[in-house]
């Protein structure tokens, strides 16, 4: 048996805000979002890395945070779906996503969100098949994923659209 | 009452919430003080539970108790299963002397957190004595079988022959015998979000209180308060959002665990599956084998049907049998078949329960009737959609009942059958399989239909029990127009996914004259506060074919009261009222109408002002029996 457990401090970045914690060293990324600073959009659906419904950004990158240990997170940016959810209202990947009901129950959805806010920084165009790939390690159990590919592909366009008109 | 939000598209309210991380589901609730529960599972598919000693773990820094078989034994009384046994045997919410599969729990921990709780677990030193195990349900039929419960004297739960027409006649008397075996396997649906419970214990009542995603918090009810022997009345479950059900969040067990767990730690504890457990232990869909015999006439007309059926129920006690009635229930899929007989083997194994896994036999059914018209085409050289048209029930044949009794309302099959064809360009596709041929590419053509049920009638159990305990369909619903004029609804099904809150808001803002804004539905389930029935739940679709009918019943209550109460006012007949834009309206005179905020007014404060015998308040209860699940 394993015998607890070492505790740490850390001090990261969350949602914009310092965070200084004492956590034990075993602690998930996942569990010290969930449990320690309430932000329970971020979901845990495996924690085996499989299923993706955890998935946040770190320092701007997807990842899994059941697969993460908080402690591993010291100096870190995390961006949950809390910090992509502005403070009235919804983003527009948000909007696309009701204006094209793409979830059921929604437990993937705020993860789906997460992922897919990577995939647009990065491929501002995406074809379906970049979406596709992109979205492939967020498991939705009730879709099918169609809905879900279109709401990208509508939050892509609204941002071209608004980049346009920007210029 | 027709009005312009049902079939509207609108934005799904609940979308709102989810997109944004702030739904609400079991795993995101807490209380003040609360434990978490881990659960020792039995590594055996069959075993004698030695002993248990449970010393250490009890004594590990911040574990607040630990719960055996033995304790669930003295400290509650068996799970209620749904079909009596013919004896009664020791089915707790934890394995009391016998595991029976892998990973049934064993010993269960109330700890300061999860990872202190599973610490705890590798501290509980159990000794079992393997036993051989039986895995095969027709091994578990022979005479001799090793026996999951030996007071029952046997591993079937339940075997009959049910006959509905002539079969020897029609088999006799038809051109040919279709036989055929077909055999399914283990699956089971999993939606993202396990299963999880947390329960509180009230010393002060002697109640105890329940969130789970228990997708049948009516019947989950009743179970709860028969094992803990306490009245429904000193019991609260409420259900937060759920993060899809698929029939198998319905696992009663977990609630007790927590609920013992509880009473022994003082504190609320909450118990969420993780995926290995859901994996190895949520309810799966039987596997098993059918044997199909189809006689039909050389043009293709069936004439019966008949079916040998067994169906591997591993360790379910709870539900036994009900993939059995529910293929018998869609046996007939969407033909006209005379004449159909059932067979039906109900078999116990030393494997994970099966349960209310989606589809309930109906897969396993369709998939069996479907193949074996296939198999007929291709022997009768028939083109199989062919073959299906000439044996479809028709509209014209609609209201149909088949030789079972499942009632079919409505429906056209064959002309839905060609729709289907003419997208999918049956003909382009065929010419295309010709020339895959000739360049020597397989390209395959399938066809599969199906009737889907909508709603159930928990009748068939007297098919097995001989009685009739529980039946038909029904629902409960609550509708409350506020001091302030806006409505409250609630329902005694939690959704799982299905947009209630969005649907139920437009079925009442048509029924009441109001903007489906105005329409706010409670999210899942309160018991306190939601009306419901041992029926109550997400299950069977039965939304559309029952809920509604709950929905529009209460909703019909409240504006007849709005119009008794206008009509006392305006001096009119309530008849000749109507209800439009947030007011009771005079029909033909649009100027003379009452807002319901006034109407409010007087049913809730200024209660002098009602008519004679009126009572105050404008809420209204509502239970709907769909007419069409008949004894």
């Amino acid at each position: 048996m394993m015998v607890p457990v070492e505790r740490m401090a850390i001090r990261l970045t969350v949602n914009g805000r310092e965070v200084a914690h004492e956590v034990a060293a075993r602690r998930s990324l996942a569990d010290f979002l969930r449990e320690d600073l309430m932000l329970t959009g971020t979901h845990v659906g495996c924690e085996h890395g499989v299923c993706g419904a955890c998935t946040v950004l770190v320092d701007g990158l997807s990842a899994r945070s059941c697969l993460l240990f908080a402690v591993q997170l010291d100096g870190a940016t995390v961006t949950t779906i809390e910090g992509l959810t502005p403070s009235a209202g919804l983003s527009s990947l948000q909007q696309a996503f009701c204006d094209r009901h793409a979830m059921q129950c929604g437990f993937c959805t705020p993860a789906m969100i997460v992922a897919a806010t990577e995939l647009l920084e990065k491929i501002p165009a995406p074809t379906a098949g970049e979406i596709r790939d992109a979205l492939a390690g967020q498991l939705c159990m009730c879709t099918g994923y169609v809905n879900i590919v279109k709401a990208v592909e509508q939050a892509a366009a609204t941002a071209r659209g608004a980049a346009g008109e920007a210029s | 009452m027709s009005g312009p939000w049902v079939g509207a598209a609108l934005p799904v309210k609940e979308d709102v919430r989810l997109v944004a991380g702030r739904g609400r589901f079991i795993d995101d609730l807490g209380q003040p003080g609360m434990l978490h529960a881990a659960v020792l599972r039995s590594p055996h598919s069959h075993a004698r539970i030695r002993s248990i000693d449970a010393g250490q773990a009890l004594a590990h820094p911040g574990v607040a108790a630990v719960l055996t078989g033995a304790d669930a034994a003295r400290l509650s009384g068996p799970i209620r299963p749904l079909i009596p046994t013919t004896a009664a045997v020791p089915d707790y919410c934890l394995a009391f002397d016998v595991v029976r599969y892998v990973g049934e729990p064993v010993a269960a921990v109330a700890a300061v957190d999860r990872a202190t709780a599973e610490d705890a677990l590798e501290l509980i030193r159990v000794e079992y004595e393997a036993l051989p195990a039986v895995v095969d349900p027709h091994e578990a039929m022979r005479p001799g079988a090793t026996l999951l419960y030996p007071e029952l004297g046997t591993n079937v739960v339940w075997h009959d022959t049910l006959s509905y027409g002539d079969v020897d006649g029609a088999m006799a008397r038809a051109d040919g015998v279709l036989r055929e075996r077909f055999a399914i396997q283990r699956y089971a649906s999993t939606p993202l979000e396990t299963f999880g419970a947390m329960a509180a214990y009230d010393p002060g009542t002697d109640g105890f209180e329940f969130w789970t995603n228990d997708q049948r918090p009516g019947l989950t009810i009743s179970i709860l308060a028969a094992s803990l022997g306490v009245p429904q009345s000193r019991l609260r479950l409420s259900c937060p959002d759920i993060g899809g059900a698929f029939g198998n969040k319905r696992r009663p067990a977990y609630l007790l665990i927590c609920a013992l767990l509880s009473r022994l730690a003082g504190r609320p504890v909450k118990w969420i599956e993780d995926r290995v457990e859901n994996l190895t232990a949520l309810m799966h869909a039987c596997n098993g084998v059918m044997d199909v015999e189809l006689a039909y006439r050389a043009d293709g007309t069936l004439l019966a049907l008949s079916v040998r059926d067994v169906a591997d129920e591993g360790k379910n006690l709870l539900t036994p049998t009900q993939h059995n009635l529910i293929k018998l229930g869609n046996i007939a899929n969407g033909y006209r078949i005379p004449a159909i007989r059932y067979e039906a083997w109900s078999v116990l194994t030393n494997k994970c329960p099966s349960g209310a896994n989606r589809g309930i036999g109906k897969p396993f059914m369709c998939f069996a009737v479907e193949r074996s018209m296939a198999i007929l085409a291709r022997r009768l050289g028939l083109d199989p959609a062919e073959l299906r048209l000439r044996n479809y029930v028709t509209a014209a044949e609609m209201p149909y009942s088949t030789p079972p009794g499942a009632q079919y309302d409505s429906g056209d099959y064959p002309a839905t059958l060609h729709t289907a064809l003419e997208r999918f360009d049956y003909a382009g596709w065929h010419a295309e399989q010709s020339r895959a041929r000739q360049e020597g590419r397989l390209l395959g053509i399938g066809i599969a239909t199906s009737v889907e049920p909508a709603g159930t009638n928990l009748a068939s159990y007297e098919l097995v029990t001989g009685r009739r305990s529980v039946s038909g369909s029904a629902e409960a619903a609550m509708v409350r127009m506020e001091p302030d004029g806006n409505v409250r609804v609630a329902i005694g099904d939690p959704a799982s996914g299905q947009g209630y809150e969005t649907v139920i808001a437009q079925i009442v803002a048509d029924e009441l004259g109001l903007v489906p804004e105005a329409v706010s539905v409670a999210r899942g389930f309160d018991s306190s506060v939601s009306p419901w029935l041992y029926l109550s739940g997400n299950y069977s679709n039965k939304f559309s074919v029952t809920d509604v009918g709950a929905i529009v019943g209460a909703a019909r209550l409240v504006a007849d009261k709005l119009r008794r109460l206008a009509g006392h006012r305006l001096e009119i007949a309530p008849a000749d009222l109507d209800l439009r834009d947030g007011a009771v309206v005079v029909r033909g005179a649009p100027d003379r109408r009452v807002a319901f905020v006034e109407l409010c007014r007087t049913a809730y404060a200024d209660v002098l002002g009602l008519p004679p015998g009126e009572a105050p308040g404008l809420e209204a209860h509502h239970a709907y029996q769909n007419p069409l699940a008949a004894p």
